[in-house]
């Protein structure tokens, strides 16, 4: 049987495909690149914050090393991993549709996405720029010396990246489902896509409009930020934020698509809630507009505004919270399989729970008056992007391995390698809590040394999550080579994306079933399938 | 392409992007109220609202060309994109001219600075798109009985509504919102 990898072959068959499922792995394999430059920007930071005194590298360069760890780590990482290439490769397949509805533009985006990363490659060899990813002005615009447009035009080019994905996800899922598939019939993950799908849509191109102003205002001296000119810097702010907030769901919500999905499987439960779970990601997207201004409490925006935002914060808690009630409702007192995939997502969920926790701690005024730019803000959206999207990412990798690419992977490897990530992550930032809590500010490149100890535990723990994330890398491009393939339904999952061969032919579905099974009906499914 | 939804929710996402800006314009307005409608004096009003007609006219041409399903009217709805295109350029030399386009500003107010600033912007986005437009038009009529792209017409005709919209709302907050302050 002819595979996607064969029809055609060759290295021109990879760049000028419009196979799903082609340009997904052309995805995978830029953003891993992406992660370890970003990987690296911050290895660097955490030898440098290592002793109190700066003595690695000078300010300037740290600047920079944050600077350009945040741009790569947002804009070319996160935002992309889970939708473009989970959400490329699955969500034709989850819903019995041959391709995408617009398979040229889903081409386009990756090479829009590249390009965009050219240009952030070149701004980071170049010199670096040294605003921090966020590009506040007037710092930006009036006096920082770096690289500021070269960077913000690579944030503003992947940013239509992101928007053709959305465009792409939103018209797929409202034309191509297979007929007996209505909405109510759709995997989680697909809900949790569609949702992600309309914030990009709606929320990228105020980003692009705020950094092509930057871009302008440093060239041209327009003056809409500057307040020599009539401007306010204020305004860049509210609009940067306007994208940036919701670029935090963007990076969450697919994750919690992955979450649904396998927790289903490896507690062979039905999950608990499904309208509750798929309507929430609706919410989340929705709430998530309407929040922007959390991240201005200090700014000098009016408390009243500060209220209101204050509030409208403390209810994004309610569909989270939905979420992972209903996930524990559903491996409440059913059979737990703790493979690989497995214990990446029951990591997201306490992580998850952790960042989200904390997320409510900062929506209130008077505590994030105190911990406001401390690494107790550090600590809880790395909580929420890495031990959130990030375990998410892993996860549904090993999940969907065996049908992305019809090898296994090495059960043992895997397993070490995931309680190895989950052990250094919460070594690396849980002191960060306690650091900024005790006062330590973010974006500093030397600290009183009362703050010593804590920081040397993080950096240690940074080298363990580090050796964690170098093993997937080896053994799923290890597996690779490996002459076994594996059947259709390794895991014996319920979804539609199981029902056809492993690797998918070119076509996805050499004939699709007359009905769509129920997709979490695991009553009727043998036990968990795979290596034990 | 199957149908037209991509082309819609695209229009969203510009949508947005004209939306915002006329949200920081909105609120630079606030601000300078006065200040802004003494500078809207300063714009062409008839240029503007030529400018206007001319714009609704070629959208009624490209509506008319769907409906029956005739490509002459895509040229027509064209030539009027380009007299739009010349009657601002027309409208950008003059301003130039008196300093008060960007990137050549000649003693004026820190409100006027950012009125123009706004206009010259928000305007020179929306020719951009008016001209893609243009383009795209373009591409329908030369490919209007090509099996393969037969959504290309509508979808971009859909474009060209969406860029006479955004004028509607550009003219009255540029052009209009002097008009009872007078001079």
């Amino acid at each position: 049987m002819k595979n996607y990898f064969d029809s055609p072959r060759g290295v021109l068959s990879w760049l000028i495909t419009t196979d799903h499922k082609k340009i997904a792995w052309l995805y995978l394999v830029s953003i891993t690149f992406f992660f370890i430059i970003g990987a690296f920007a911050a290895l660097l930071m955490r030898i440098e914050l290592f002793t109190a005194h700066g003595n690695i590298v000078s300010p300037d360069v740290y600047n920079r090393l944050f600077s350009i760890h945040g741009i790569v780590m947002i804009f070319f990482f996160l935002v992309p991993s889970i939708p473009s290439v989970l959400g490329n490769f699955l969500l034709p397949l989850m819903i019995g549709a041959k391709d995408l509805v617009y398979p040229r533009l889903n081409l386009m985006s990756w090479y829009v996405f590249m390009i965009g990363g050219l240009f952030t490659l070149w701004a980071t060899i170049d010199g670096g720029v040294d605003t921090g990813w966020t590009f506040y002005t007037p710092y930006s615009t009036m006096f920082s010396n770096s690289h500021v447009v070269l960077a913000a035009l690579g944030v503003f080019v992947t940013g239509f990246s992101s928007i053709m994905t959305g465009v792409n996800f939103i018209a797929t899922i409202h034309q191509l489902r297979h007929k007996d598939m209505n909405w109510f019939k759709m995997p989680l993950f697909v809900w949790a896509m569609y949702a992600t799908s309309i914030i990009m849509v709606l929320a990228t191109p105020v980003l692009a409009t705020a950094v092509l102003l930057i871009g302008l205002e440093r060239i041209f001296g327009l003056g809409i930020f500057d307040p020599a000119l009539g401007g306010d810097p204020l305004l860049f702010q509210h609009i940067f934020w306007f994208y940036s907030h919701p670029a935090v769901y963007i990076m969450i919500l697919p994750a919690m698509g992955v979450v649904s999905e396998v927790l289903s499987c490896f507690s062979r439960r039905r999950v608990f809630g499904y309208k509750f779970i798929a309507y929430s990601s609706l919410a989340i997207a929705l709430f998530g507009f309407l929040v922007w201004g959390h991240h201005m409490f200090v700014s000098g925006q009016s408390t009243f505004a500060n209220t209101v935002f204050s509030f409208l914060s403390f209810l994004v808690a309610v569909p989270s919270a939905v979420k992972v009630f209903s996930w524990t409702a559903t491996l409440y007192r059913a059979k737990i399989y703790l493979r690989t995939p497995m214990i990446y997502i029951l990591g997201f969920i306490s992580l998850f729970l952790v960042g989200g926790l904390t997320g409510l701690f900062l929506a209130s005024l008077a505590i994030d008056l105190h911990v406001h730019d401390t690494y107790f803000v550090v600590a809880h959206f790395h909580y929420i992007m890495v031990g959130g999207a990030v375990m998410g990412f892993l996860g549904g990798i090993h999940f969907w391995w065996p049908k992305i690419s019809g090898k296994t992977y090495n059960e043992k490897w895997g397993r070490f390698s995931a309680v190895i990530i989950i052990l250094g992550f919460n070594l690396t930032f849980f002191p960060q809590f306690i650091l900024g809590y005790l006062g330590m500010p973010r974006r500093y490149h030397s600290y009183p040394e009362v703050y010593e100890y804590l920081n040397q535990v993080s950096t240690v723990g940074l080298f363990l999550l580090g050796i964690g994330y170098f093993f997937p890398i080896v053994y799923l491009t290890m597996s690779l080579f490996d002459k076994k393939t594996v059947g259709a339904n390794y895991w014996n999952a319920a979804g539609l994306e199981w029902l056809t061969e492993s690797p998918p032919p070119h076509e996805n579905f050499h004939e699709l079933p007359a009905t769509v099974p129920d997709v979490y009906d695991y009553e009727r499914l043998p036990d968990l399938g795979g290596v034990s | 392409m199957k149908n037209h939804m991509g082309m819609w929710i695209f229009l969203a996402s510009e949508m947005m992007i004209f939306g915002v800006l006329i949200f920081l314009y909105q609120v630079a307005m606030n601000q300078n109220l006065n200040e802004f409608r003494m500078a809207s004096h300063d714009l062409h009003f008839i240029h503007g609202t030529v400018n206007t007609v001319i714009l609704l006219t070629s959208s009624y041409f490209v509506a008319l060309s769907d409906v029956k399903k005739n490509r002459l009217f895509l040229i027509l709805a064209m030539i009027l994109g380009v007299v739009f295109i010349s009657i601002k350029g027309f409208e950008y030399y003059d301003l130039t001219q008196e300093g008060k386009f960007p990137l050549n500003f000649k003693d004026l107010s820190s409100a006027e600075t950012l009125f123009f600033t706004y206009y010259g912007f928000l305007t020179f986005l929306h020719l951009l798109h008016v001209s893609v437009g243009i383009l795209l038009l373009g591409a329908a009529w030369f490919l209007y009985y090509n099996p393969k792209e037969k959504n290309l017409p509508h979808n971009a005709g859909l474009y060209w509504h969406f860029v006479d919209l955004v004028w509607v709302f550009i003219y009255p907050l540029f052009y209009l919102i002097g008009r009872n302050y007078g001079k």
